[in-house]
């Protein structure tokens, strides 16, 4: 895989909808290695949409998602016989991270046995490996006294660190978060924030579609305000915050800044 | 009028042999219903139609016929119009297997339905593919949810092939039935039988109970 141009991802003229909603309306968005994207607008207006799209959750019906030069909406389309094409996907999900609003850990699964299931099922590695990588990507995240706890018995913001550990195991190229801290309990909110800001310093490329300000100010190279499915404005996140140049912009920062 | 329950307990054996072919007959049913309901089932939900029509037509065929008329039509029927050798024991597997099937399809089927499909987008964005996201996340949770409903289906079984005794299975309906005819105590002979299903379905839901707490820690 190469990187074209220095982009880790490139999305060309994305266009998803559900029946007669058009959710995506034509979205163009790069990102360099490195970068971390912060995704702001309203509710229900498509970015968690594009998220999932970008990780072929969701096939948009028209434009392309290159990672790493490859563009694998065709292999999300393809029909018929699907080995090769669900390889690709495979490849493209493996090398991307996700992690949701709704934590989605498997309840079924200690904490533990949550983050080994990929490094064993789809990097095929042994189980004593497997555990051993998890233990030590929890520890990072200060939840080694949790690991074989099951999720129900954790705290909202215990889940989502556990959820982020699940993604980071599998050493991802880009990581997408999809508003993970809008389910927690205020007070839990900090601990989340932190660790993705942590990731963010270690040079991790990253989506991070948020309501959190203060963290796409502080910690995104890059602002982008998303509403009726179109990127209306973008640019560095004080400049944008300070002084939007459109008016839907400005009218979306006024609510949710009172 | 006495009642002559010792008789019945010099019987023990006798009852015990068939009461064993009861447990027999549910259990191979049970398995065998298991695995056509699942495959049923999948069938049932897939979005090709090839796989779906058959499976609805499978399963809204053998869920309406009537065990009996099941029993009687493959035993007595297919067997000698086709003239092809089948025991009453395989015949009686066989029918109640196949009933069992079509119901567990659907009971597979809503449990499936139960499981958010944000736990299987959870599973596919982590690399896994479909079939390991089928087996390791959707599939055990779904089987957690329709764990008791199992149970009801095994307990159902256990009654169910009381009516094999018609093709003449020796199950306990069957040996009851033997007991009465020698003795002529008709009471004390049923009483007991009724009383051993009534005991193992008490049996096997406690079982299923104990099973399933333990599969909620």
């Amino acid at each position: 895989m190469t990187e074209s141009e220095g982009f880790v991802l490139e999305l060309r003229d994305i266009h998803k909808s559900f029946g007669d909603v058009h959710v995506l309306r034509g979205i163009d968005l790069k990102v360099r290695r490195g970068e971390v994207v912060a995704i702001i607008g309203p509710s229900g207006k498509g970015k968690s949409t594009l998220l999932k799209c970008i990780d072929l959750l969701e096939v948009p019906e028209q434009g392309s998602v290159i990672f790493m030069g490859k563009d694998y909406v065709p292999s999300a389309r393809h029909r018929g016989l699907k080995l090769r094409a669900n390889a690709d996907l495979r490849n493209l999900r493996t090398h991307i991270g996700i992690v949701f609003q709704q934590f989605n850990l498997f309840p079924h699964r200690t904490v533990v046995q949550n983050v080994m299931m990929a490094p064993m099922l789809v990097l095929g590695m042994k189980e004593t490996e497997a555990r051993e990588r998890s233990v030590a990507q929890l520890e990072k995240m200060g939840l080694q006294d949790k690991t074989n706890a099951y999720p129900s018995t954790l705290s909202g913001g215990q889940q989502q660190r556990v959820a982020i550990a699940r993604a980071l195991v599998m050493e991802p190229q880009l990581m997408l978060f999809d508003e993970v801290t809008s389910a927690l309990d205020p007070e839990l909110v900090g601990e989340v924030v932190n660790e993705i800001q942590r990731l963010a310093e270690g040079g991790m490329t990253m989506l991070v579609v948020t309501h959190h300000i203060g963290f796409a100010r502080h910690s995104g190279s890059r602002l982008v305000f998303i509403d009726e499915g179109t990127i209306v404005e973008e640019g560095p996140p004080g400049d944008m915050l300070d002084h939007p140049r459109e008016a839907r912009t400005r009218e979306f920062l006024r609510r949710i800044l009172i | 009028m006495s009642l002559r329950f010792d008789l019945v307990l010099e019987s023990a054996g006798w009852l015990a042999q068939g009461l064993a072919m009861t447990y027999f007959v549910a259990l191979v049913s049970i398995v065998v219903g298991l695995a056509l309901g699942l495959i049923f089932a999948t069938a049932r939900s897939s979005s090709l139609l090839i796989l779906r029509a058959p499976a609805i037509v499978y399963i809204n065929f053998f869920r309406g016929l009537p065990l009996i008329a099941f029993l009687i039509w493959l035993y007595f029927g297919v067997t000698v119009a086709f003239n092809f050798q089948l025991s009453a024991l395989s015949a009686g597997i066989a029918c109640l297997s196949i009933q069992a099937s079509a119901y567990l399809a659907e009971i597979y089927r809503a449990g499936l339905q139960a499981i958010p499909q944000a736990q299987t987008q959870a599973a596919l964005s982590l690399g896994l593919t479909p079939w390991q996201a089928f087996r390791t996340v959707r599939f055990p949770q779904a089987l957690r949810v329709i764990f008791p409903a199992i149970g009801n289906e095994f307990i159902g079984l256990i009654k169910g092939s009381a009516l094999v005794s018609v093709l003449g299975v020796f199950e306990l309906m069957r040996s009851t039935q033997q007991r009465v005819l020698f003795y002529q105590l008709p009471l004390e002979f049923y009483t007991t039988a009724a009383l051993l299903y009534i005991i193992s379905g008490i049996g096997i839901g406690r079982l299923f109970l104990i099973i399933e707490r333990r599969m909620q820690t």
